[in-house]
């Protein structure tokens, strides 16, 4: 497997660099999606002005690998998307907005400028593998920390516009799109005992 | 900057291993106003906390906790507190925040606390007017309606039944969004008992709650509450009646396919029915033997069958018979007994003529074994007391067309119907009494 790993060098080792949640996953939780086993192996922690969520790298069974974003509670199985856009989805995401430049040393933002977000696109639709998706949320994100392996570099303090989309039937999209690539993301939500978990961390009165 | 490594599976790579990982603790720190203990149970997701000593609220959306807003006020006491936990629908949940809202007017207020479990997320546990209702989130895009009255979600179909401005008027504890007294939302409840679809909208959002009703002892029960709970009053828009709408339609198909059944049955036993005299007998009975038994010659019941005993009184006018009758059956010595009075007064008043009776009356009884008859009649009459003898005719017909067990059954089935109709109706009226949308139920 190929892993991107050039990241966050110092955290090498010292775990701990991560802001501490009560999340019941971390690296090694295995669960099952539409039959087929995976492990999480890698974690981002996402911030932005009003929280922080955790984007789990998980590997499955069938050789697939995929995301498992948990986030307020919510959980959504998805892979990445890549084949090709049509015209008309291809316009829409290019008209969603750009990030800032990436600014690694740049560790704690607290709030981030929001000036390149079309925040008119909120509301609008688009079609992705052949679903019709609304977007819900557009926002400035910033990596606050990663661990284990990852698909691509997520250093500490990369930035990206993140956009949130759901389907009627709870389908779930995300585009994030940093300065160089957009990345499209599909899957669905799903409610914990959905995914069969095992392996998760233990809590502190739960 | 491209710098594909491959990775291999060694201890350089800085997967934490199982043991490494640390347990997951709720966390504490120093309120920045008071310096009182704030502790944060959603670690991670909770972005407002607001400190149970100062009420001051505190952002801890990062490290740096930064107060938002300081406040000297002692926090509100609530029914279920900060911390309870209780198990609702199955799941353990923690009471981490609360929220008291009003409807615009102030008038209605209602708490909504905020509930945590740390595998499945966040609920929200509504009381409103001694009601319980709790909400899910729901991750679906939802259609907007705008002025719809009927809106479908995963197969269900709700009803628009209010939709109006609320405020967040009180707030404590901890939250995953910013808090703040004051908010406002626009929110659209749709229903379908016992679940409730409210639509949220702020700023830039429309969220899709779905909420169920809860039954308030169950809530008492789970989180322990020791005091009482709020009176309920009213019917809550979501509140599953006795009845549902669809049960009282079932009902009533129910009821008209019975009445169908009954109808049929009359109708084969009117074609089946023998309907046939078996015995006819008069007697002029002169006073001196009044006190005189008249026993009937035997007569055959050919088959089980009903028995209409028709006692008349030919030249009954204003005045009245009394027969004590006793039906002997001559194999088996069984015995039915039983009095029928023959009444019959006419006249005329300022209103007109009138009658009152009449100068026969019958007796039907049902089922008796074949075997041969015999009548026992003791007679008092009127006709008596004035020194005249009577005048008596009695006629027996078997298996005669019973009319009123027919009507008496159809009259049975419609009682439990119009019982849970009724009760139906005046549960919705009451229920669509609070609703934006009255007229739509009652058109």
């Amino acid at each position: 497997m190929i892993v991107r790993r050039d990241v966050d060098v110092e955290a090498i080792g010292k775990m701990a660099t991560l802001p501490e949640d009560m999340s019941p996953l971390m690296i090694g939780s295995q669960g099952v999606y539409q039959g087929i086993r995976f492990h999480l192996i890698g974690r981002m922690k996402i911030g932005w002005k009003d929280g922080t969520w955790n984007e789990w790298y998980m590997t499955m069974e069938n050789g697939t690998n995929g995301w498992v974003a948990e986030a307020q509670g919510f959980y959504a199985v998805n892979f990445e998307y890549k084949q090709a856009l049509i015209a008309e989805t291809e316009k829409a995401v290019k008209a969603l907005g750009k990030p800032l430049l990436i600014d690694t040393s740049d560790n704690t933002p607290m709030y981030l400028p929001e000036s390149k977000v079309n925040k008119k696109a909120l509301g609008s639709y688009i079609f992705l593998d052949r679903q019709k998706f609304k977007v819900v949320d557009l926002k400035e994100t910033v990596c606050r920390g990663s661990e284990g392996e990852l698909p691509y570099a997520a250093p500490t303090g990369r930035r990206t516009l993140s956009v949130d989309l759901l389907g009627h039937k709870g389908e779930f999209a995300a585009i994030e799109i940093d300065h160089v690539t957009t990345r499209i993301y599909v899957g669905r939500y799903v409610d914990w005992p959905d995914l069969h978990w095992q392996q998760v961390r233990s809590l502190e009165n739960w | 900057m491209a710098d594909f490594t491959l990775i291999p599976k060694d201890d350089d790579n800085p997967v934490p291993q199982p043991h490494m990982i640390k347990k997951g603790n709720p966390k504490s720190f120093s309120c920045p106003n008071c310096a009182g203990t704030v502790k944060v149970e959603a670690l991670g997701l909770s972005i407002t906390a607001i400190c149970q000593f100062c009420s001051s609220v505190i952002d801890i959306a990062n490290e740096n906790y930064k107060i938002l807003k300081t406040a000297h006020e002692k926090t509100r006491p609530t029914l279920l507190n900060i911390g309870n936990k209780g198990r609702l629908q199955g799941l353990m949940w923690e009471v981490i925040g609360y929220m008291e809202k009003t409807d615009f007017s102030e008038i209605y207020r209602w708490d909504e606390y905020l509930l945590y479990n740390p595998y499945h997320g966040f609920r929200f546990l509504v009381q409103s007017q001694g009601h319980w209702s709790i909400y899910k989130l729901l991750k679906q895009s939802i259609q907007e309606q705008g002025i719809a009255l009927q809106i479908r979600v995963n197969n269900q179909k709700y009803t628009r039944f209010m939709n109006g401005k609320t405020l967040v008027a009180y707030v404590k504890g901890e939250f995953y969004w910013r808090v703040r007294k004051g908010e406002e939302t626009v929110v659209t409840d749709y229903i379908a008992p016992p679940y409730q679809l409210s639509i949220t909208k702020n700023d830039d959002e429309i969220t899709a709650a779905l909420g169920e009703y809860l039954d308030a002892k169950a809530v008492a029960k789970a989180f322990k509450v020791e005091g009482k709970m709020p009176y309920k009053t009213g019917v809550a828009p979501n509140q599953p009646g006795s009845y549902t709408g669809a049960e009282v339609g079932k009902l009533w198909l129910t009821t008209l396919s019975a009445f169908a059944i009954a109808t049929l049955i009359q109708f084969a036993y009117l074609f089946s029915a023998d309907n046939k005299y078996i015995y006819s007998n008069h007697w002029n009975i002169p006073v001196q033997n009044r006190n005189q038994t008249i026993a009937t010659e035997p007569f055959e019941l050919p088959k089980r069958s009903n028995m209409l005993i028709t006692g008349s009184s030919a030249d009954l006018r204003n005045d009245w018979v009394e027969l004590d009758i006793t039906v002997l059956n001559d194999n088996n010595e069984e015995v039915r007994q039983f009095k029928q009075p023959i009444e019959y007064y006419f006249g005329s008043d300022y209103d007109g003529t009138w009658s009152e009776g009449n100068n026969f009356s019958d007796t039907l009884l049902s089922s008796l074994p074949k075997g041969n008859y015999r009548l026992l009649i003791d007679t008092d009459a009127g006709a008596f007391q004035k020194n005249q003898p009577l005048q008596l005719a009695v006629k027996i017909k078997r298996d005669v067309i019973n009319w009123s067990n027919y009507g008496f059954t159809l009259l049975l089935l419609l009682i439990y119907p119009c019982y849970a109709g009724i009760r139906f109706l005046m549960f919705e009226k009451l229920r669509w009494s609070e609703s934006d949308y009255t007229d739509k139920f009652w058109s």
